[in-house]
């Protein structure tokens, strides 16, 4: 997968005046390889739900994105078939984590599918390791993720979602929980695995500034 | 992958609870198998296919006497014996056996068929003492063709005996039923010749049986007595509702010096018992491997509820659906396997065993499963896997979003 093509897309519970006003739904856009999207915008609008709709992790919406030449995000998309694209194509950081309270930090790190983990792209555990003391988590890999805090969860979360290739990284509000030094870090570390991997990125953000170098913004 | 997906999803060991799915599992897959093998076994001596009788039919006839076989007595029934057996309690009807009261004769062949030909004794019973109306069974004085129930005997009389001894072929049941017949009645001022028919072939019967009211019209047309005395009844049929009546009316026959045959009526109860024995072990076999699987499926949606966290963030990750189905129901699933080849060795094993209870040159079935049985297994099982391996697919898709 390269280019993402949304095509009318726009979320069933969103009302028509805001549908009107967003740069993002009901339009026909091309995102290139690559390319860094940020969305931005008021709570409610539908910035996280983007990032849903791309992962699978919402049905509720009108339209369809187009993956590449073959693959099409509908939502009458079957759940199984975003499995495949979440090992692969996209990967994601939302504000629930999505992390196993009762494994260590490390475990999580390691908490990948196979195809993921063994393929050769990936990050190797010295530079997880490098990454991980950039962003002040070294200290604490070993210890039950139970008991982070929000900064914490959020930082480790980023260091999983970047463990293994991907074509597009999702980040719903990255730096909501991270104080200014590490999310300097955090801007840092996401920079190098974009490199990297040759990935784009979507993220949201509530006002149209962002962190991160050479992103295109979208209101939305 | 699997050493990650149980760092993951903390699953309790629950062996007991497996052996005990297992084991009863096992217990109700054998019964069914078993019932099965023992049906396939004992259907040889099972007649009920071919039950054209109702199997609470009795007979009542007179023995016949030394003074019968001089002549000077005839073992008849009269209409009062009659309406005394209708009257014990528990006797739901009697009615006569109807037999031929004139001279008949049977035509067999012409064709390709060997051609033969031989006086004959017909008899019928009233339609509410057969088990079942054979197809073109009724019969109107317009009709084309008479049918005919013939004893089995008669044709392996045929087959083993006249055939071989005459040089002629032997045929199978399914050809006796296309051969041609004429059936021959001689009355006072000549001959009828009717066309007739083989519908079937029956153990239960001793003499040629056709449609009660052909019989009933070709005695009123051409019976060749006028003598009432040489028309009475010399069986009765009788249908007894219960082993009480039975007694009841054994009592009433032996003051009156009558004799009853229920050589039929007990091979049709036994029969029944057996089979009865044979279904209450398939239900019992039936009912334990369901609730077997049932518990086992409920243990499995048991542990995705507790764990429906963990499986969710698995399936953010990427896992895929196969992979953590197998994580949660392999061990099951392989229980299933061992069951399915445990049942087959001991099912093989105790047939062995009964086998060789059985005694020389009597009863002797294979030794080897049966096909049907073994099909049987392989559905059981392929059935356990396919049911559980949907319902776990279904409940897992349900956690991916």
């Amino acid at each position: 997968m390269a280019e993402l093509y949304f095509s009318k897309l726009r979320p069933n519970f969103l009302p028509d005046e805001w549908i009107r006003l967003s740069e993002v739904w009901d339009k026909d856009l091309r995102f290139e390889q690559g390319e860094r999207i940020q969305l931005h915008g008021p709570s409610g609008r539908g910035k996280s739900t983007a990032l849903k709709i791309l992962f699978g992790l919402e049905g509720q919406f009108a339209g369809e994105i187009r993956c590449g030449e073959q693959s099409v995000i509908r939502a009458a998309t079957r759940p199984t078939e975003h499995l495949p694209r979440r090992r692969s194509d996209f990967s994601a950081v939302f504000q629930a984590f999505y992390l196993f309270s009762n494994l260590t930090g490390w475990e999580n790190l390691q908490t990948l599918p196979p195809t993921a983990s063994r393929d050769p792209r990936s990050f190797s555990h010295e530079q997880l390791g490098q990454f991980a003391e950039d962003l002040n988590l070294a200290d604490i890999l070993d210890r039950s993720t139970e008991h982070y805090s929000p900064g914490q969860k959020q930082r480790l979360a980023l260091l999983r979602a970047i463990a293994r290739p991907f074509d597009w990284l999702l980040l719903d509000e990255p730096f909501s929980h991270i104080d200014e030094a590490n999310t300097q870090a955090a801007v840092e570390v996401i920079e190098a695995a974009l490199t990297h991997y040759q990935a784009g990125l979507f993220m949201t953000g509530l006002s149209a500034e962002s962190r991160i170098p050479g992103v295109r913004r979208l209101a939305i | 992958m699997s050493q990650t997906l149980r760092r993951c999803l903390r699953l309790p060991p629950q062996t007991l609870k497996l052996l005990f799915f297992s084991v009863s599992l096992l217990i109700g897959w054998f019964l069914v198998l078993f019932s099965l093998q023992t049906t396939r076994d004992l259907k040889g001596l099972l007649v009920s296919g071919e039950r054209w009788l109702q199997e609470d039919l009795a007979i009542v006839y007179r023995e016949v006497s030394l003074s019968d076989s001089l002549g000077r007595q005839r073992a008849f029934l009269s209409a009062e014996e009659i309406e005394a057996i209708r009257d014990v309690p528990g006797v739901q009807a009697a009615d006569p056996i109807l037999r031929n009261h004139y001279p008949a004769l049977l035509r067999v062949g012409g064709g390709p068929f060997p051609a033969l030909e031989s006086d004959v004794f017909i008899e019928a019973l009233p339609e509410d003492y057969l088990a079942k109306v054979p197809e073109g069974w009724s019969w109107s004085p317009d009709a084309e063709t008479v049918p005919i129930l013939v004893p089995r005997l008669f044709l392996n009389l045929y087959n083993f005996g006249f055939a071989p001894g005459k040089g002629l072929p032997q045929i199978a049941p399914d050809m006796a039923r296309r051969v041609p017949l004429r059936l021959v009645m001689t009355h006072a001022t000549g001959q009828v010749d009717l066309s007739a028919r083989v519908i079937g072939f029956s153990d239960q019967i001793t003499s040629l049986h056709v449609p009660a009211a052909f019989l009933e019209w070709t005695n009123r047309e051409y019976a060749s007595t006028v003598d009432p005395k040489q028309t009475r009844p010399t069986r009765i049929a009788v249908k007894v509702g219960t082993t009480g009546a039975m007694s009841a009316l054994q009592a009433m026959l032996t003051r009156r010096g009558l004799d009853l045959d229920e050589s039929s009526r007990r091979a049709a109860q036994l029969e029944n018992l057996l089979r009865r024995g044979i279904f209450a072990l398939t239900a019992i076999g039936a009912v334990v491997a369901l609730l077997a699987l049932l518990l086992s499926f409920g243990q499995i949606e048991q542990r995705l509820s507790d764990q429906a966290e963990a499986i969710r963030r698995l399936f953010f990750l990427g896992f895929s659906l196969g992979a953590v189905a197998w994580h949660l129901g392999g061990r099951l699933f392989a229980a299933f396997t061992l069951c399915g080849s445990t049942v087959l060795v001991a099912l093989y094993a105790v047939r062995l065993f009964l086998l060789r209870l059985l005694p020389e040159g009597g009863f002797q079935p294979e030794a080897m499963l049966s096909p049907e049985v073994l099909a049987t297994a392989l559905f059981l099982y392929a059935s356990a896997l396919l049911w559980g391996g949907l319902r776990l697919r279904r409940r897992l898709r349900s956690y991916i979003c």
